[in-house]
């Protein structure tokens, strides 16, 4: 991992990249979040302004199950107002062509018990990115937060920026439902964002509001924040299986799909005993015409945040080796500002040399479906 | 011609009698009584699956029945003809049905139904046959009562393991509440064995936030409960607690293993910070202590070598897998199968000495050409 430090003396990626003659990067994910309600309050409805931004301030938001002892964000990241140091660590150093803004705390709201208030406050929040971060530069782009406990609402709120191009996926949060993302109960939300040609991002991290009934990993409650997060890799993989056997992709074939925060080393594995299980008992999925592979290959994409750091690069090649076709599944997203988060040159650095220009910028341009170019 | 022609050790097949009514012969007469009923037979030995019982595939079971109507893995004839002599069998661990006892609801028939089970297995298959290896059943939803039956008869020779089904406390296996099952493991010389069962319960998942619906889910995602315990057990400082100790995680396939070994090592600052017994990398524990056994193994739909290439890509694999065929269940491989999977430099290890260096047997003389293949056994 590159120490802090070094992230915020590097020089401009863009010269660098320009020495290896590679194109500006296409970032999938980076996070802002917003700090206090009375930011939100001009976009909140008037009643639920007046009882939001009431004192005592109202819990909506749940407690997340694990908080990281060390910390979450950079250490250069503090002490100044968050689009600051995001324009002076991610754009000025990192010099990206275009950054999708993705949520990281307020993806527990989309769990909230009070879920009424919650779909309020996620409503303001998406207007808030819309006109107060994205006006701000345009290489910024965002998602449509939503929640899964009131599926049709979340379908509504798709649409309500259907004419806006600067939000360009959905960001479906937890499964709020206590149900994976398989289950026909999210269809709405999926129907809208395949019919409006947004791809949908699960995080990991969404899974762990406290009021869920559904333990983020498997085996019982992990002990401590450093177990969670070697193991939270298995939302994606319960949440990827649901969704490929129980015909999501059959049934929205435009859909595509982008799993954010699990590293890229379980892939392989995971798609082989997909259709290894398929092929013991493919007469309970009739609606199934294809492997559970061609599915992944087809419709979902990972992120490259973040990324397992403590193998070798050689091992990392002879992992992609053994499913070549991660060539157009990655999706560079760099995660800033949390502390694990990867500048470009540090994913293009791990990777085959000719993985680099469609892990970095190819594969998200196609993703979010933008044309080829600067723009 | 198979790759690899020596002797053969399978960490992994079950067994069971052909009628309950064998295990509850051992019951004491109130527990007889409690089983019997009303006598229409409500009362199962085993406890309920969420997810029912049966096979894939269908008809993919069939020829695991004996011609006398015996169920799958209660027929020695038929285990010794399908199987034991017709690979070069040395030694087999067997391992009940699954082991899935601690999950009965009433604490106090897990407790007699896993003794009766422990005296059963001791007074038929293991006296059937010199090969047979087994593990003791314990209720490890009691903790307490589990130690007491691995100390009455783990003593027996052929008893080498503790089986594990699934975690009837909810927790995953590296929770302090279960370390008197590994204290008296470790002081009868005995090593742990993990089974997946298909019980998703909200207090012993086997799937991550509420997966597993459905037989194709749970069966392609079986795995994930294997990564926790593995995880748990380290965090939780077992192996510096009980430095003896080994554990092999059956059942719960191989190709998560090099992605949770670097997802541990990644986060080790912060295992260390919360966890400060975690002294060594933690894929340091896995090499010394984990192996994991073969079945079911997923074989790469890419290309016919991706799996030995996703393997390979963590030094000392080779050391960590103890073949097994699942046998007589529906996903069970067979062995000239499994030995396709590998590069021929592991089929020694794979197939005969690395379960043997986990069980503390001298391995059986190779051929000078297939040791030389093995290498050491430490």
């Amino acid at each position: 991992m590159r120490r802090r430090e070094e992230l915020v003396q590097t020089s401009p990626t863009s010269e660098r990249q320009a020495d290896r003659g590679l194109s500006a990067a296409v970032d999938g994910m980076a996070f802002h979040e917003w700090t206090t309600m009375a930011e939100l309050a001009p976009y909140l409805g008037k009643g639920w302004r007046d009882l939001l931004t009431a004192l005592p301030p109202r819990q909506v938001e749940p407690q997340p199950l694990y908080r990281s002892p060390l910390g979450t964000k950079l250490d250069a990241a503090y002490g100044e107002e968050e689009y600051d140091s995001f324009q002076r660590l991610l754009l000025d150093a990192w010099s990206p062509d275009r950054v999708v803004l993705g949520y990281d705390r307020s993806i527990l709201l989309t769990a909230s018990a009070s879920f009424y208030a919650a779909e309020e406050i996620i409503r303001a929040i998406n207007t808030w990115t819309a006109e107060a971060w994205l006006a701000r530069d345009e290489r910024l782009h965002g998602l449509i937060l939503v929640s899964g406990s009131l599926p049709e609402v979340a379908a509504q709120e798709i649409r309500r920026f259907a004419r806006n191009d600067r939000m360009v996926g959905v960001a479906i949060g937890a499964n709020a439902l206590n149900l994976t993302f398989g289950h026909p109960v999210y269809h709405p939300i999926f129907e809208a964002a395949a019919e409006e040609g947004l791809p949908v991002v699960i995080q990991t991290g969404s899974d762990l509001a406290a009021n869920l009934l559904t333990p983020p990993i498997a085996g019982g409650q992990s002990s401590s924040y450093g177990e969670y997060k070697t193991l939270n890799t298995q939302s994606h993989m319960s949440h990827v299986a649901a969704m490929i056997l129980q015909g999501l992709f059959e049934k929205y074939a435009d859909l595509r799909v982008l799993l954010v925060g699990g590293g890229l080393t379980w892939v392989p594995g995971e798609i082989w005993r997909l259709d290894y299980a398929y092929r013991f008992n493919h007469q309970s999925t009739p609606w199934l015409r294809r492997l559970p592979s061609a599915y992944f290959k087809e419709s979902i994409r990972v992120s490259t945040y973040e990324m397992e750091r403590s193998l070798s690069n050689d091992a990392l090649a002879a992992v992609l080796s053994a499913a070549p076709w991660m060539r157009s599944s990655l999706v560079y997203t760099s995660g800033f500002p949390n502390r694990d988060c990867l500048a470009p040159d540090d994913v293009a650095s791990r990777l085959p040399v000719d993985w680099v220009d469609d892990v970095v910028r190819n594969n998200a341009l196609d993703l979010f479906r933008w044309p080829e170019g600067n723009l | 011609m198979a790759r690899y022609n020596e002797p053969i050790v399978d960490v992994d097949i079950h067994h069971k009698p052909r009628t309950d009514a064998e295990i509850v012969a051992y019951l004491p007469a109130r527990w007889r009584e409690y089983v019997a009923g009303d006598g229409h037979g409500n009362t199962d030995l085993v406890p309920v699956r969420h997810l029912g019982g049966g096979g894939l595939t269908p008809g993919s079971q069939a020829d695991r029945w004996a011609t006398d109507g015996s169920r799958p893995g209660s027929s020695l004839e038929l285990m010794r003809e399908q199987l034991l002599d017709r690979h070069n069998y040395w030694r087999v661990v067997l391992t009940h049905d699954q082991g899935e006892w601690a999950a009965l609801h009433n604490p106090y028939f897990a407790r007699e139904v896993t003794r009766a089970y422990n005296n059963w297995n001791i007074d038929t298959w293991l006296s059937w046959d010199d090969r047979f290896y087994s593990a003791v059943a314990v209720p490890n939803g009691e903790p307490e009562e589990a130690a007491k039956e691995i100390r009455r008869v783990g003593g027996h020779p052929r008893l080498v393991s503790v089986l594990l089904g699934v975690n009837a406390l909810g927790r995953p296996f590296g929770d302090p509440l279960y370390h008197p099952i590994y204290e008296a493991a470790v002081e009868m010389g005995l090593q742990i064995s993990v089974h997946p069962g298909p019980w998703n319960r909200p207090n012993s998942t086997v799937h991550s936030v509420g997966g597993g619906r459905g037989l194709t889910e749970w069966l392609s995602q079986a795995g994930q409960a294997g990564m926790a315990h593995i995880a748990s057990m380290i965090v939780h400082g077992v192996f510096e607690k009980y430095p003896d100790l080994k554990v092999v995680i059956k059942e719960h396939g191989v190709t998560w293993l090099p992605s949770l070994m670097w997802r541990l090592d990644d986060n080790v600052d912060l295992l260390r910070h919360e966890s400060p017994w975690v002294q060594r990398l933690p894929s340091e524990y896995i090499h010394d202590h984990i192996k994991l056994s073969t079945q079911p193994i997923e074989e790469s739909s890419d290309d016919r070598r991706g799996l030995a290439k996703l393997l390979q890509s963590v030094e000392g694999m080779e050391n960590l897998l103890c073949f097994s065929t699942d046998y007589p269940h529906p996903t069970d491989d067979e062995p000239e199968f499994a030995m396709r999977q590998f590069p021929a430099g592991w089929l020694p290890k794979v197939f005969c000495t690395n379960a043997c260096d986990v069980y503390g047997w001298t391995p059986p003389p190779l051929p000078s050409s297939q040791r030389s293949l093995a290498g050491s056994t430490r």
